[in-house]
């Protein structure tokens, strides 16, 4: 029972901070991974969008619709993420399109992301420009030469991005985590359990030694075990219950010797009392051989007196009485 | 000698010895630039070392309009907007100062002849469609259809363009534009019936932002482009013939000396020039340029 209770608690102590620190390192690292998975989601949603609006950039120059449209079809094959995408002119007018139907409502000068609405989409804008190159070097049109440096505006890409294939592997990893730390609880309870076998045992034993001892069981030990990181407290114990049986022992023997000489005290005394009034006399008289012998109120009183007249009247009748004591034995 | 002749005896001899140092200077040249661009500063070194005996003050064109200044023997502008800018002040520069232009095409030129009544001539930085033409026959021989891409600005020129080519014995493709827009369309027309593009500087086709697009295109069909400077051939242009800021600025000191003489020669077309090769892109079509050797061939031809 005992060593039950003490083990629980022992598993308590043990698997309580394990599974603390594992919740908390859990909601961490699942915090973490989402928000890694989350950027890296928006910068592959970005290169797709910048990879298509360069391929895009010569057939939206040239007008060639079947050249975008399989451009698009191509890359959305590809991405599961993207489930919609579309390619519009400058001035905004749909001319490709392939999954699910895409507005452009804010063309941007740059990469826009559009918040999620209700389906979790996220919808990106990011404008098609011609890199400009320098081709004449003299500035025969003015001042500067050309307007190199600058983009030239031919379209939009926009993509939409479902959040389910996010959603769907945050919950991978929360299931994950979640399975790690009831392997972390289990582990680390079955590690506690084995590191804290030995000690609880010596506990245990410890604890019910003490407890028979102390219900009168002087002869119960401790087996020790020197292995043990607790054997000088069972040694401990084992010398203090000697102790404790040797003093009991020797209190009683004591006790015993003490009772035995009253005993044969009191036959003597009874035995004397037996005898004709001279010898009772004599017993009363080998009774104060010595003053600290007198019994009874007579004897007391009488012994009180000796004892305070150890000056001059009391010195006397002590003598006295010693006297005669001498004279009859 | 009273007071009173002396001190005119004193005026005449600070005037008399004033004047060596004022016929010593010349007269005076404004050179009005356009910008700070290296290519103008380039041509304006070349003009001063031709014009050593004239005073060559060289400023942005805005500070001649917007002060008022001893009036000039000539002006030279640098660029178009310094062309237009002080062709067109005629309220601060008297209409009678003759105008020397450089670093302009020879669309702006027209232009600026056609809106002034001031003495103008220039050089322009166009090759003669003839030098072009003698270039691809010499560099690319039996590729003899040539596309061109003529705008607004250039669609003047087209008879003219039309004519240099069959009269090399080549075959014209010229598509004519209205703008931007149409510029994959007049590409799908004339590169699908032509061997070499021909470019003629005009803003509104051939610019930084649209010239990606037009060497894709003509290589997509196979076709070189034939460009029209340096730049223009190191951004993908299979070749060019062109003339440096320092060629143009010689031709133009020229013309400004002969200005000054008195005489007012015609717009002249670049004369010395040099010829330009993209290595990468002359491999992709399976030529070897020797860019040196063509500039050498295409003077000798000049030569009568």
């Amino acid at each position: 029972m005992i060593r039950d209770k003490f083990r629980r608690r022992m598993l308590l102590a043990a698997v309580l901070p394990t599974m603390i620190f594992t919740a908390l390192l859990s909601l961490v690292w699942i915090n973490w991974i989402h928000q890694e998975l989350e950027t890296a989601r928006q910068t592959r949603a970005e290169a797709i969008a910048r990879q298509l609006a360069t391929a895009a950039e010569f057939h939206l120059f040239s007008g060639n619709l079947a050249a975008l449209q399989t451009l698009l079809k191509a890359t959305s094959m590809e991405e599961r993420d993207i489930v919609g995408m579309a390619i519009f002119d400058r001035r905004g007018v749909r001319l490709v399109a392939a999954g699910e139907v895409v507005g452009l409502a804010n063309p941007a000068a740059h990469a826009v992301w559009v918040g999620a609405d209700h389906d979790g989409r996220h919808r990106l804008v990011l404008p098609i420009r011609t890199v400009s190159l320098v081709i004449d070097d003299l500035a025969a049109d003015g001042a500067a030469p050309d307007d190199a440096g600058t983009d030239h505006l031919l379209g939009y890409v926009v993509l939409v991005v479902s959040d389910a294939s996010l959603i769907e592997k945050r919950n991978t990893v929360l299931y994950l985590a979640g399975l790690l730390m009831l392997l972390a609880m289990v582990a680390g309870g079955l590690l506690a359990a084995f590191m804290s076998q030995g000690i609880v045992n010596s506990i245990s034993g410890m604890i019910s030694v003490v407890r028979r001892i102390g219900q009168g069981d002087l002869a119960a030990r401790i087996d020790p075990d020197p292995e043990c990181v607790l054997y000088p407290l069972e040694e401990g114990i084992n010398r203090m219950a000697e102790k404790v049986s040797l003093s009991q022992e020797d209190l009683k023997r004591r006790i015993d010797e003490a009772t035995s000489e009253l005993q044969a005290q009191k036959r003597t005394a009874e035995h004397e009392a037996r005898a004709d009034p001279l010898t009772r006399l004599l017993g009363f008289f080998r009774h104060f051989h010595h003053p600290s012998h007198i019994s009874g109120p007579f004897g007391g009183r009488l012994g009180c007196r000796a004892r305070r007249a150890g000056g001059a009247g009391g010195g006397k009748f002590a003598r006295g009485i010693q006297a005669l004591r001498h004279r009859f034995f | 000698m009273s007071d009173g002749r002396r001190l005119v005896l004193l005026v005449l001899c600070l005037l008399l010895a004033g004047m060596p140092s004022a016929w010593a200077k010349g007269p005076t040249v404004w050179v009005a630039l356009s910008g700070e661009d290296a290519a103008g500063q380039e041509a304006v070194a070349a003009l001063r070392r031709q014009l050593a005996n004239a005073e060559v003050e060289v400023r942005p064109w805005r500070e001649f309009v917007e002060q008022r200044a001893p009036t000039p023997a000539l002006i030279v502008t640098v660029g178009t907007i310094a062309l237009n800018r002080l062709n067109a002040s005629d309220e601060t520069i008297p209409a009678k100062v003759p105008l020397v232009a450089m670093l302009v095409s020879r669309t702006a030129l027209a232009r600026a002849a056609a809106a002034s009544s001031r003495p103008l001539t220039g050089v322009y930085l166009d090759q003669p469609l003839e030098r072009q033409l003698a270039l691809l026959r010499l560099a690319v021989p039996g590729r003899d259809r040539i596309g061109v891409l003529l705008g607004p600005d250039s669609g003047r020129y087209r008879n003219a363009i039309g004519n240099a080519i069959r009269s090399g014995g080549l075959h014209e493709s010229i598509a004519m534009i209205d703008g931007a827009e149409q510029i994959a369309e007049g590409l799908r027309a004339c590169l699908s019936d032509s061997d070499v593009l021909m470019t003629i500087p005009d803003a509104e086709i051939f610019s930084g932002n649209t010239a990606r697009n037009i060497l894709l295109a003509a290589y997509r069909h196979r076709v070189p482009v034939l460009g029209y400077s340096a730049a223009f051939v190191r951004a993908g242009a299979l070749m060019a013939v062109y003339s440096t800021p320092e060629q143009i600025g010689r031709q133009a000191a020229g013309l400004a000396a002969e200005v000054l003489a008195g005489r007012l020669p015609g717009v002249q077309e670049p004369q010395e020039f040099n010829v330009a090769v993209n290595a990468n892109v002359a491999r992709a079509f399976g030529l070897i340029l020797d860019e040196d050797r063509l500039a050498q061939q295409l003077r000798r031809e000049r030569q009568p």
